[in-house]
């Protein structure tokens, strides 16, 4: 966990604003939002490796804005932040400057499925 | 106003998607989502979102890109859009708001706030449509109304497109730019407007001004401003809300009233309100540089002849041309044309063929003569008028101020009685007034060509003097007496005028006149249900002298469909002492067709009783003059006494005219004459003042 706590990799406000969307009597719209993000993310995570490896900067750029987005609003701050760098560098086509930046998403993107699992499992509790 | 509205919205994401639906159904409203662009397209087709929400990037078409093409459809005009851009990106928000976004949203979104967002713009574009619905209503009636609106506020101006149709201006991006709308205001009233609109501005006045729009010269646009003054917190004056409305047509209408009110219609000459206005103001010009004004009074010789042989309508072309004439005449004359007194107010028809022309600043009465004596040369000029050659001459009289009167009605009199001199000389001349020419002959020959003038001008009236029965003071019956109303003489008394219609035979017109009034008069009364009585009307010697005046007078009843039984004929006593025109026989006519006959002024004449016994009549009327001292003088008592028992030895009525005391009533009514005349019960009003009592 490289001294981070599960707690500090999901943003808890974000999750607290989903949490307070959610009507009574529906099935919980957190854990929806969850399975979406955990069942749309990982193919996301491939392209990012797969276009940064191939320099496609056309594929990067769609992948990492998709992947910052649905991350941010599952409170995954940092991952969401790792997003934004990569679209950046996409969208300048400075595909050389990514540095370890792509393995680094793929880190950050296991913890957050880790962490949020436990979200789901509090949930199902 | 929001609940339940329907809102579209695109994005790529799944869990963009399922957070933007809860969030928004969370808040009332209808959610319709698409995954990417054609499908957000699609669905706008068939659906009529009230708010359409997009993502900026999504594969097939962004954001930017949709918006567009929404704003270009027709039915997306309007629709408010909000787009979800990225967060801190400047350069897409200025991308929103070019592309026509209505508002934007930068992520991540805030899920709690998305669903009030989204109601403040439904709610905000419901009272944009309903402003647009309420401009449009606005512009319809300001349209309709031909009135503009417009406001200035600490220099901001502002107008409605009514405003830019008013002016004419097309470009509709000048709807905010005051000098556009002052540069089109005609140069000679634009200080004016400024003028009243810094007023307003300064003092708080109301600016109340019409101007002219510089339009082509001969089709002039007026528009009227109207602005109050807008006041600020500390009540000063913080700008200007008013209207601007197009005025042309009521000023053309007013033009068009103020003109025939000062001019002649027939020839667009001055009238005679118009020339004394400006005789007024010569004169007093003169009078103060100590020069003198000519006065022509012009007319054609023996007009009425040509109007009565040859009609009205050729009368008024002739009028016409020699309108142009006498005009050409007086600008082509050296005099005027130096003295540039050349405009249309020097030459007026005052009536009729009556012309007068004004020379201000003449320095003697020599020009004069010689404009005079152009205008008679013009005239004297064959004219082919609807294939008649008519040759005419004209006439013409000059009087000067200061020399031949001091004021108006007298040198336009004085010339005029030059120019009855100049026609007793044979016409086609001119003269000079001369103070003698002011003697009784000139006078009569004044009244005559007035009187001339008169029926057509409908100068005559007639007044009804009841007659009633004196015991029961019940009105019986009215004599029609004529008046001569004239705008120049007022009211002119019988005596000063019948004796010159009889000497010129216009009593036969003016007479038959008389009878054909009555007659209407008569029914007049009957449709109004008033009780019938017997109306008199005096006739003269000299319509009996004429052939067909029986004839006359029925066709008069026929056309009027009047009741002969209840007109009577009045003829004086010394009229039957003459037969030489087949009088009797004429009054026998009269009476087989149901008229009364009576006889006026009875007992100044000589007629003897075995006389009388044949004659055609039904009444007698004792004399004014035997009336006066009937109770006091003896002689006249006894001659009334006798009438009164002459009628009814003969089976005759009697009345008696010229009571106007009791003392007479009294003596008149002891003697058995009970029809009474005369000031006692009423002197001669007009038709609708006489009080008669309902049938």
């Amino acid at each position: 966990m490289q001294g981070r706590s599960l707690e500090t990799v999901l943003d808890n406000e974000a999750l607290d604003v989903i949490r307070s969307l959610e009507q009574s009597g529906a099935p919980s719209l957190l854990k929806r939002v969850i399975d979406t993000y955990i069942d749309t993310s990982s193919p996301l995570v491939e392209v990012i490796s797969q276009s940064s490896a191939e320099k496609s900067a056309e594929e990067l750029l769609q992948a990492s804005h998709s992947l910052k987005s649905s991350s941010a609003n599952v409170g995954a701050k940092r991952l969401a932040g790792l997003c934004a760098e990569l679209e950046k560098f996409a969208r300048d086509d400075q595909m050389s400057e990514l540095g370890e930046r792509p393995d680094l998403v793929a880190k950050e993107y296991k913890i957050v499925v880790e962490a949020l699992n436990i979200e789901l499992s509090n949930i199902q509790e | 106003m929001t609940n339940g509205a329907k809102i579209l919205f695109a994005d790529d994401d799944v869990g963009m998607r399922l957070l933007i639906r809860e969030s928004l159904e969370r808040s009332g409203f209808h959610v319709l989502e698409a995954e990417n662009g054609e499908q957000l397209l699609d669905l706008f087709e068939v659906e009529t979102p009230d708010l359409i929400m997009l993502d900026v990037m999504m594969p097939d078409i962004d954001g930017f890109t949709l918006c567009k093409k929404i704003r270009e459809n027709h039915n997306g005009k309007n629709v408010p859009i909000l787009l979800v851009t990225g967060c801190d990106d400047l350069g897409s928000i200025d991308e929103a708001y070019k592309v026509g976004a209505t508002d934007f949203i930068s992520k991540p979104v805030n899920w709690g706030l998305l669903g009030y967002r989204v109601k403040y713009l439904v709610r905000a574009s419901g009272l944009q449509r309903e402003l647009i619905l309420n401009q449009e209503k606005l512009e319809y009636a300001q349209t309709i109304a031909k009135v503009g609106s417009w406001e200035l506020e600490r220099d901001v101006f502002n107008c409605s497109k009514e405003t830019l149709r008013v002016f004419e201006i097309d470009e509709p991006e000048k709807l905010s730019k005051l000098q556009h709308l002052i540069n089109k205001i005609h140069g000679d009233d634009r200080e004016q407007v400024l003028q009243s609109i810094n007023d307003c501005l300064d003092s708080g006045d109301t600016v109340d001004v019409q101007f002219r729009l510089d339009a082509h010269e001969d089709d002039m646009k007026y528009v009227a401003c109207h602005g109050e003054p807008k006041k600020g917190i500390a009540d000063n004056t913080i700008g200007i809300a008013g209207v601007f409305q197009d005025i042309t047509e009521q000023k053309k209408q007013e033009e068009k009233i103020v003109f025939l009110a000062f001019h002649d219609v027939l020839t667009g000459l001055a009238n005679s309100r118009l020339f004394k206005e400006r005789l007024l103001g010569a004169m007093t010009l003169a009078e103060r540089h100590k020069l003198n004004v000519a006065v022509l009074s012009v007319n054609v010789d023996r007009f009425k002849r040509i109007n009565d042989t040859l009609g009205n309508k050729v009368g008024d072309k002739l009028l016409k041309i020699v309108a142009d004439r006498i005009d050409d005449a007086v600008r082509g004359s050296d005099f005027v044309a130096r003295t540039s007194v050349s405009d249309d107010s020097s030459v007026s028809r005052l009536s009729g063929d009556d012309f007068t022309i004004m020379l201000s600043q003449v320095p003697n009465s020599d020009i004069a003569g010689k404009v005079a004596t152009r205008i008679i040369e013009k005239l004297a000029k064959q004219c082919i008028i609807d294939g008649h050659e008519i040759y005419i001459t004209g006439s013409t009289g000059i009087s000067i101020f200061p020399d031949d009167g001091l004021d108006v009605d007298q040198l336009i009199r004085n010339s005029s009685s030059a120019l009855l001199h100049a026609k007793q000389q044979g016409g086609n001349r001119f003269s000079y007034f001369e103070q003698k020419m002011n003697s009784s002959s000139i006078e009569k020959l004044h009244i005559e060509n007035d009187l001339r003038k008169a029926l057509g001008r409908n100068e005559f009236v007639l007044f009804y003097q009841p007659q009633v029965d004196g015991h029961t003071g019940e009105i019986i019956g009215a004599e029609a007496l004529i008046r001569w109303v004239t705008e120049e003489r007022g009211m002119v008394a019988p005596f000063h005028f019948i004796p010159v219609l009889e000497e010129t035979g216009m009593i036969i017109d003016v007479g038959e006149w008389v009878i054909r009034t009555t007659c209407e008069q008569q029914q007049k009364w009957v449709q109004q249900g008033k009780k019938l009585i017997d109306l008199s009307v005096n006739l003269s010697a000299i319509q009996f002298s004429q052939d067909d005046f029986v004839c006359r007078v029925k066709n008069i009843i026929e056309e009027t469909k009047a009741n002969p039984e209840k007109i009577v004929l009045e003829i004086t006593e010394s009229l039957l002492l003459d037969n030489d025109s087949g009088i009797i026989e004429k009054l026998e006519q009269f009476r087989d067709m149901g008229f009364c006959i009576s006889i006026d002024d009875f007992g100044t004449g000589y007629s003897s009783l075995s006389y009388l016994r044949k004659l055609p009549i039904n009444e007698l009327k004792i004399d004014r003059s035997f009336v006066k001292d009937i109770s006091t003088d003896l002689d006249d008592g006894t001659i009334a006494k006798t009438i009164i028992a002459l009628a009814r030895s003969l089976k005759l009525e009697v009345i008696a005219e010229g009571v106007e005391v009791e003392s007479q009533l009294e003596f008149l009514l002891s003697q058995g004459c009970n029809r009474i005349q005369g000031f006692y019960f009423g002197k001669p009003v007009p038709a609708e003042d006489l009080l008669l009592p309902d049938a």
